[in-house]
């Protein structure tokens, strides 16, 4: 086996390959990629429980200058400004360790410790207003949100919801300014003071994913991912625009040329509160 | 003026779009081949970062036979993409190899095979048979 993962550095003008860093054997895909505009940091992994890896990237030439093994395969990676943090799961208990990015050593190894009955699997992470982080996790066939005071990596409270497909392909979770938004079989609004779901986005297609959500300050835009093709036909979205304040579709983007491709993740180019 | 970037994949090709919101405009990044994976894409620095990872497919090789000998390796065989596998016929006694299909073709009779370089699924099913010696007679009369 030599399995290669690339992180592809594009010429966002062009959107032409200007550079590439190449890992080799490093058995598990790259599940998140975070940078701090200097360096770029590559977490390995695909909710597996073996071993993986966290590797700094040296944004300008492109090459590793650290790495740190982790004990489970990373389910996601965040970066605060300060610090990064991962997840990552065994199956039953859910893990968030606290990782210094200047010397690549982890600062708090935390197990998340939640109120409700284990297990919670395939959790990802979000940040959240000062000194918190957001974790969605699943608890089939519920879906959990906890929140989690960075300052002490204890738990603060939870959201949770039944969630009517099961486990999800796809499931992501984004805080957008005082509500958390997170996609599973319906993407929920959850106004984070209370902690309860406030609204809902119900997918125009049945059997979608969302793999992504970000905002422009004015509507948020849903990356949709649907591996299986349930959806209609080859000419499905790929990214939704929706009014967050009424969640109602506004747009949607087609493409064509891209029929039957999944969108698997999403950013902007900039940050921006709506 | 705000983009949104999006990675996305169908079957083993992966690809980033740049989509202008404002008229739905985009424009995209060729991409790579061969990709099982390309689950993150990253803004930082003014430059866009995807990253896409290749894992090599596991290939399953089906051996079987007949009652008369054995092949070794048999059964359900999985194997790494690009790599060799052998694979060692041994006719019961009094019988022999009368035929070795290979994905269903006839390779004649070897006692060994060697898939290489493999990039695919792939049988091999031998076939024993009575073996007919000359200095031993077809039938006997009484």
């Amino acid at each position: 086996m030599s399995t290669v993962a690339r992180v592809n550095k594009l010429n966002i003008v062009t959107m032409t390959t200007i550079g590439v860093y190449q890992s080799v054997d490093t058995q598990w895909p790259i599940r998140d990629i975070v940078s701090d505009g200097v360096y770029l940091y590559c977490a390995f992994g695909l909710g597996c429980t073996y071993p993986t890896k966290i590797v700094k990237v040296d944004n300008a030439t492109m090459t590793s200058i650290a790495s740190l093994d982790i004990t489970f395969g990373i389910t996601s990676m965040i970066f605060d400004g300060t610090y990064l943090y991962i997840s990552y799961s065994d199956g039953i208990n859910i893990w968030i360790d606290k990782i210094n990015p200047i010397t690549m050593m982890v600062v708090v190894h935390s197990q998340v410790i939640y109120p409700a009955l284990q297990p919670l699997t395939f959790p990802i992470l979000t940040n959240g207003p000062a000194n918190t982080i957001y974790i969605l996790a699943m608890r089939p066939p519920r879906a959990e949100v906890i929140t989690v005071d960075t300052t002490t990596m204890t738990y603060l409270n939870h959201w949770s919801e039944l969630e009517v497909l099961g486990l999800p392909v796809y499931h992501c979770i984004n805080y957008i300014n005082g509500f958390i938004y997170v996609g599973l079989s319906h993407v929920y609004k959850i106004d984070i003071t209370t902690m309860t779901t406030v609204d809902q986005w119900n997918y125009p297609i049945l059997n979608q994913w969302t793999c992504s959500i970000y905002n422009d300050g004015v509507s948020i835009y849903i990356g949709i991912g649907d591996p299986f093709g349930w959806g209609a036909g080859l000419l499905k979205p790929i990214v939704y625009q929706v009014n967050p304040a009424v969640m109602v579709t506004t747009g949607s983007w087609i493409p064509v040329p891209f029929a039957g491709y999944d969108a698997t993740d999403m950013t902007i180019n900039g940050l921006y509160i709506c | 003026m705000v983009y949104i970037y999006v990675s996305i994949r169908k079957g083993s090709f992966a690809r980033a779009i740049k989509i202008k919101i404002t008229d739905w405009s985009y424009i995209f990044w060729g991409g790579v081949a061969g990709e099982n994976y390309c689950e993150s894409i990253e803004y930082g620095g003014g430059f866009l970062f995807v990253g896409t990872t290749r894992v090599p497919p596991i290939y399953i090789i089906t051996s079987t036979t007949n009652s008369g000998g054995t092949i070794s390796p048999s059964g359900v065989i999985p194997v790494d993409e690009n790599t060799n596998k052998s694979f060692a016929m041994s006719p019961m006694r009094r019988n022999h190899l009368a035929n070795l299909l290979v994905d269903g073709v006839s390779v004649g009779h070897p006692l060994s095979y060697n898939f290489i370089n493999i990039i695919a699924n792939h049988t091999i099913e031998a076939r024993f048979d009575l073996a007919l010696s000359k200095s031993k007679p077809l039938s006997r009369q009484e």
